[in-house]
Formats: C-alpha cells, sequence, structure tokens
C-alpha cells in the first residue's frame, strides 16, 4: 500500500507555494549555470563570424598567425601575387585587416576589414555591400550603439568615413565587423605594400586541407582551412575565459545545492510526524530516504524546466535590451546541467536523510 | 516574547542553510563587482604606470586598447619634442598578439619601446629590460603559468625570441603585457618606419593638461589624450563588454538570496500557523505579524550580509593566491550595492510569507 502512494510528489504539491518557492529557487541557481554557458557559447559561435561567412575555404595568414582576434598579420604583396599565381589556386582575395574602436554615442570594438574582390559583408540590412572610397559598411547593431545610421561620418585613423551600408551578423559581445574599401584601408593604415590575410579558393575538386597543406609548404607563410582557422579563435576566446567561466559555473553549483537542500530539508521537517506515522507501519529507513531522494529529484527536475523556461526569456529579454549578446544552448551544455542537476538533488538529499533515520515511530502517536 | 528569534533558532540547520544561501548570492554579488573593478584597473595598467603625462595617437584615436590601428610616422618625434613644456616624446608600437604556448593560445599585450627611453617595464622583478632586438621581457605571472624563464625562447608572430627579464605589475586576466624593443615590435607589425602612440612627459612645472591643448592646438589632426582620458575610456570600452553579462549574473543571484529567505521564513510561518492563529485569535493585528516576518527576513538578510563580505573577501583572496592573473577590488560603493542587494532579498523574500499570514484565518486554531 505504502508503495502504491505516491509519497514523494504529495509530500512536494500539498504545499504549492512552498514547492513553486524550491523550483524557483533550484531555477535561478541553474539559471547561474545555464545563462553564463549559453552567452559564452554565444560568444564562441560568434566570435568566427568572419572566417565563417567570408566564403572562402582557405585562409592564409602572416607565418606563425593563426587567428585574428587580438592577432597581427602582415604579408608581402610579393608573397600574394605568388599565391595568386599558384596553380592549385583558383581564385585569391588580400584583405586588410586592424582592431579599431569605433566611437559614437558609445564605443564598439570592430574588426576593421579592407576588402576589394571578396571578404565583404555577407547580409546587407541597408544600403550597399561595396563601400566606396571614404566609405564604411558596419553592423547595424554597432550602428543602433553608435547612435548613427546611413550618411552619418564616422571618425577613423584621422579620416572621417561616411556610413554607406549597414550589415547584419557581424555583431558579437567582443567585436563587430566593420568594411572599408581596400586602398581606403591602406590610405587610412599606411599599410600599401602588404596585406594582413589572403582568402583562398581552391580548384574544383581540390580539398582545402590539401591546398593549405601546399602553400604552407611553398610559401612562408601559414594557410589553415576556415575551419581550422575558426577553431584557433574559439580557443584564444576559451583560453582567456575558461577558468572564470568554470569558477562563476562552480559558484552557481554550489547556490544550487544549498538552495535544493534548504528545501528539500525544510518539506521534510514539516512532515516528520507522517514519516514517524509510516516508520510506525513498517516502512524501512531505506525506503524512506527513496521517497526523499525522489523528492528531492523532483524539485530540481522542476527546478530544470523552471531554468530552461527562464532562460528562454532572457534570451528574448536580451535579444530586446542588449543585442550584442546572443545566447547559444548546446547540448553538451544541457548535458552538464542535467548531471549538475542530478549531483545537486542527491546531496540535497542527504540532508534531511539523517532526522528523518532519528525519527521514533513512536513520536507518531504523542500528541 | 522574542518570536522571531525564538522561531529562527528552532531549526538550527535549516537557519544554517538559509544563512549559507544568502551569504554565497551576496558574496557573489560582491565578487561580480570586485572582479569587474578589477579587470577595469587591470585593463589600464599600461597607462597606469608608462609614466606618459599625454599619449598622441592617429586622429579620431580614444583608446590604447586599440593602439594597432593607429599609425604614425616615426618622423614626427621631433616636431613633438619642439613644443614648449615637452620633456620626453618617444614612438611606441604597441597591439595585442596571440602567442602559441605548448598548445594553448595567450594573447599578450606587446609593447615595443625605445630601450632607455619613455614606455619600457616599470618594475623588474628578475633580469633586465629588452635592449636589443628579439629579446623580450615578459610578465612573472605569465612566466609561472606557462614554465617560461630567463633564457628561455618564446614564438612572437613567426619570430623566436629569448627571455631576458621578468616584469612585475604586468599581469591581466585578459592579456599579460609583454616587452621588446620598438625594432623588434615594429618589425613584427610589418610598419618598421611606423608607431602606434607617441608617449609624451611634460617639462617639471607644466600641468599636463596645459600641454595636452598645447599639442591638441599644434597637432589639430591628430588625437591628443591625457593618461587620465585613455585609461576612462579604456574602462567604458572593457566595461560595455562585460556589464550586461554581469547584470544578468547580479540579478540572478539576487533572485537567489531572495527566494532562499522566502523558503525559510515560509517554512516558519506555514509550519507554526496554528501560533500564528492564536495570536489572531488573542488580537494580534496584521501588521505586528508583517512585522515579524519581515524582522526574521531582515535578520537572515543581514547576517548572510556580514558572512557574504567575509566569503567575498576570502575567496577573492583565495582566487588571486592560486590564479594572480585575476584582480579583485573592492570600493566602498561595492559595500553599498552588497547592502541593497541583502535588503532587496530580505523584502522579496518575505512577500511570499507575509500572503500566508494575510490569508491566515484566526478561527483555524479551533480546528481539529
Amino acid at each position: 500500500v505504502i508503495g502504491a502512494v505516491p509519497l514523494a510528489r504529495r509530500n512536494l504539491t500539498r504545499q504549492r507555494l512552498r514547492f513553486a518557492l524550491s523550483a524557483a529557487g533550484v531555477g535561478l541557481a541553474l539559471l547561474l549555470i545555464l545563462a553564463l554557458e549559453a552567452i559564452y557559447g554565444g560568444v564562441l559561435s560568434q566570435v568566427t563570424a568572419y572566417p565563417d561567412h567570408a566564403g572562402a575555404p582557405v585562409i592564409v595568414s602572416q607565418r606563425g598567425v593563426e587567428t585574428m582576434h587580438m592577432s597581427s598579420s602582415s604579408l608581402p604583396m610579393a608573397t600574394v601575387r605568388r599565391v595568386r599565381r599558384d596553380p592549385d589556386v583558383r581564385r585569391a582575395a588580400p584583405i586588410l585587416y586592424a582592431p579599431i574602436v569605433l566611437n559614437g554615442r558609445a564605443p564598439v570594438f570592430s574588426y576593421l576589414i579592407g576588402f576589394r574582390r571578396g571578404g565583404g559583408p555577407w547580409e546587407m540590412v541597408k544600403g550597399r555591400a561595396r563601400p566606396p572610397r571614404d566609405g564604411i559598411v558596419i553592423d547595424q547593431i554597432a550602428a543602433g550603439k553608435l547612435g548613427v545610421g546611413i550618411g552619418d561620418r564616422l571618425l577613423i585613423a584621422g579620416r572621417r568615413l561616411r556610413i554607406t551600408g549597414l550589415a547584419r551578423g557581424t555583431f558579437s559581445i567582443i567585436s563587430s565587423v566593420s568594411f572599408i574599401d581596400y586602398s581606403t584601408f591602406e590610405r587610412l593604415e599606411g599599410t600599401a605594400g602588404s596585406a594582413s590575410y589572403v582568402l583562398v579558393w581552391p580548384r574544383r575538386g581540390d580539398s582545402p586541407e590539401a591546398l593549405a597543406s601546399h602553400l604552407e609548404a611553398a610559401y612562408p607563410v601559414t594557410a589553415q582551412t576556415s575551419g581550422g582557422f575558426s577553431g584557433h579563435e574559439r580557443d584564444v576566446v576559451s583560453g582567456m575565459s575558461t577558468e572564470l567561466i568554470e569558477g562563476l559555473v562552480s559558484i552557481g553549483f554550489v547556490v544550487g545545492v544549498i538552495v535544493a537542500g534548504l528545501s528539500i530539508y525544510t518539506a521534510t521537517v514539516a512532515r516528520l510526524r507522517e514519516y514517524a506515522v509510516l516508520k510506525a507501519i513498517g516502512m524501512r529507513n531505506r525506503s524512506l530516504y527513496g521517497t526523499i531522494l525522489r523528492q528531492a529529484m523532483l524539485t530540481v527536475g522542476t527546478g530544470l524546466l523552471v531554468a530552461l523556461a527562464l532562460l528562454g526569456l532572457l534570451s528574448v529579454a536580451i535579444g530586446q535590451i542588449e543585442p550584442s549578446i546572443s545566447m547559444l544552448l548546446t547540448s553538451g551544455v544541457l548535458l552538464k546541467s542535467t548531471l549538475a542537476t542530478t549531483a545537486i538533488g542527491a546531496v540535497a538529499a542527504l540532508l534531511p536523510a539523517r532526522r528523518v533515520a532519528g525519527v521514533e515511530p513512536a513520536s507518531a502517536y504523542r500528541s | 516574547v522574542p518570536l522571531a528569534r525564538r522561531q529562527l533558532l528552532r531549526e538550527p540547520l535549516k537557519l544554517t542553510l538559509a544563512l549559507l544561501g544568502v551569504t554565497v548570492s551576496v558574496a557573489l554579488v560582491g565578487l561580480l563587482f570586485g572582479l569587474r573593478e578589477g579587470i577595469g584597473r587591470q585593463t589600464t595598467t599600461y597607462p597606469d604606470h608608462a609614466g606618459a603625462d599625454v599619449y598622441v595617437g592617429s586622429g579620431g584615436t580614444r583608446n590604447f586598447l586599440s593602439a594597432s590601428s593607429s599609425s604614425l610616422p616615426v618622423s614626427l618625434a621631433p616636431r613633438l619634442r619642439r613644443v614648449p613644456g615637452v620633456t620626453e616624446a618617444e614612438p611606441l608600437t604597441a597591439w595585442f598578439d596571440v602567442v602559441p604556448m605548448h598548445g594553448m593560445k595567450v594573447v599578450v599585450e606587446h609593447i615595443g619601446y625605445e630601450p632607455g627611453r619613455l614606455g619600457g617595464p616599470w618594475s623588474m622583478l628578475e633580469g633586465r629590460p629588452p635592449a636589443r632586438a628579439n629579446e623580450v621581457a615578459i610578465d612573472r605571472v605569465m612566466s609561472d603559468q606557462h614554465g617560461l624563464g630567463i633564457g628561455d625562447r618564446m614564438e612572437l608572430q613567426g619570430r623566436s625570441l629569448r627571455v631576458v627579464g621578468l616584469t612585475d605589475q604586468t599581469a591581466s586576466w585578459m592579456a599579460p603585457i609583454v616587452f621588446t624593443t620598438r625594432e623588434t615590435a615594429a618589425a613584427a607589425w610589418g610598419r618598421p618606419r611606423a608607431a602606434t602612440f607617441f608617449l609624451v612627459r611634460s617639462k617639471n612645472g607644466v600641468p599636463p593638461g596645459v600641454l595636452r591643448n598645447r599639442l591638441a592646438k599644434d597637432f589639430p589632426r591628430l588625437s591628443v589624450l591625457s593618461r587620465d582620458q585613455i585609461a576612462h575610456d579604456d574602462r567604458v570600452l572593457m566595461a560595455s563588454s562585460f556589464d550586461s553579462t554581469l547584470l544578468v549574473m547580479v540579478l540572478t543571484a539576487l533572485g537567489v538570496g531572495a527566494v532562499v529567505i522566502g523558503i525559510t521564513v515560509y517554512g516558519f510561518v506555514s509550519e507554526r500557523r496554528r501560533e500564528f492563529g492564536t495570536l489572531k485569535a488573542m488580537g494580534a493585528r496584521n501588521h505586528r505579524l508583517y512585522r515579524l516576518v519581515s524582522l526574521q527576513a531582515l535578520a537572515i538578510a543581514l547576517t548572510g550580509l556580514a558572512g557574504g563580505i567575509v566569503v567575498q573577501r576570502l575567496t577573492g583572496h583565495a582566487i588571486e593566491a592560486l590564479s594572480p592573473k585575476f584582480l579583485f577590488v573592492y570600493l566602498p560603493s561595492h559595500l553599498e550595492l552588497m547592502v541593497a542587494a541583502a535588503f532587496a532579498m530580505a523584502m522579496l523574500g518575505a512577500i511570499a510569507p507575509v500572503r500566508v499570514l494575510a490569508r491566515l484565518d484566526p478561527a483555524e486554531v479551533f480546528r481539529r
């Protein structure tokens, strides 16, 4: 009979407000973990926007330079010409690159790309994708933060450039991407006679991996597939942030254990008389522990659902308030959170277990 | 009868858990603010210590963080030195770089300065500042973290550099500072005749503000910034990347603390419905009962606040000891924010139990 009664569920749902508070508490603690991981996931996906969308299967850079984020690369034009003339290369487009700060209502970090044929913006919201001399294409979110629009001017390296286009998909919490004409870049930054990177397309049917290996062997350059380049970009961001993210996630885990432990303990202690009755009619301690463990799992499981719902709401709210933050929840993070939830539930269930074990069956008959 | 205190102390484990929950939440809020300030300080390490009063860059430049987008001819130096009030004007080539190290990618802030002149390392722990091409002085925390010592070699932009010195006060969570000669830096940057900034020092008796204005007037097409301006703009830029995430974390921690208080005080109220019902039946007004639960919530919040401040400091010190690249800086305003957070947790946490009390029927005491 005892086994047929869903004690854990009934214990929890009898006092709905308490259960709601417990689930909300666990949900918020898990949200600390999930939100952080989702923001971090968003950053990792956005930081590779340029290599992912520039369209070139192979990216060539100065020897020893494997990234764009917080990096600098310089290739002599003679090397660029040799790469372009290589029989395995179908097309090669040099680009110039510098990390800059766009200044307006608020400052915005940006990768400034100077391009001629290839490597420009991939999705336009307004205006032209190809900026004229003294023109610039910036991201639409960056424009919002700067408080500028088409036709306005931005001061870059001493020259006022007119905004001639607004792009999409070129903004992240770390940096945006802005585009100017190649020769304008040369004039602004004094980089005539060099390129920062070369975007390279292999001949039809040839593999990007083989071309990258060939170029690296034949010329004094570093050549990578765009996927490899993106992987290195992610490594840079991970290397900078992993310890910080792990530290905050650990705090979220501790908070989760405390909140779940508190709520399970409170719910259990409130039912000590009922547990005494169950013991008096023959229920074993082990079965009682099982009930408490189920209670804990139900609470943290509901907490996880609450956290996911809150994450969805947060994602929508952040999209409205701070569009630079994009949240990406990966299956790995979900799995990690589910494991964390299970661990939190198991630890939380231990707290009231001793109290229940010490309950005397006779206490059920005392007033 | 001290009802609030007695109820709180009757369940020590529950009270301990509640205090732990609030303590951790408050500590998290404090740590996040401390970390934000620490990141801000680390961001401006170079302008704060380099000894220059004024920074001259390309027109439109406002940040040292974006140094590599500023490009000026080295030949500008004599013209700057001729401006009255200038005692030193030295070219500097600076940018961020990614250094491959045992399979990791480490971001560094690469400073190329003229040996023996303004802009070099300000505190040497061991060895000497770089004086020749292909020599490098690295931050001591970076040296510990990556097992690099004097005489070792590190790769920078495809060049092999020999470590000749370890510097102090140059650590950073984001990018530790490494120093080379300007010649080495400019060659790696691919612009041997260009500098990213000129560092200018004023003569004794010439206020830096006056010198800045004088330089701005003489070089209207360039960006002339005081040390405080460039440091301020860098902090604003860095904060713009972090603040939204920080706000999400702080609000969530606040919510957790409020829920912890809510669960605890709600537990006290719901387990003693009969007692509260008796008090109501004896004529106790609702507002007195509300005060009782609010006091309980406040007591938990304030004790949690005290614990949170202690945990915040201890955790901050522990993190700094284990990973010295992190810096936590606590300001009086952070304490104010933590007090405000604790009060907010108490008030939000009291809502659920107050609702229960408001609906409590005095007749309940006579049932059963």
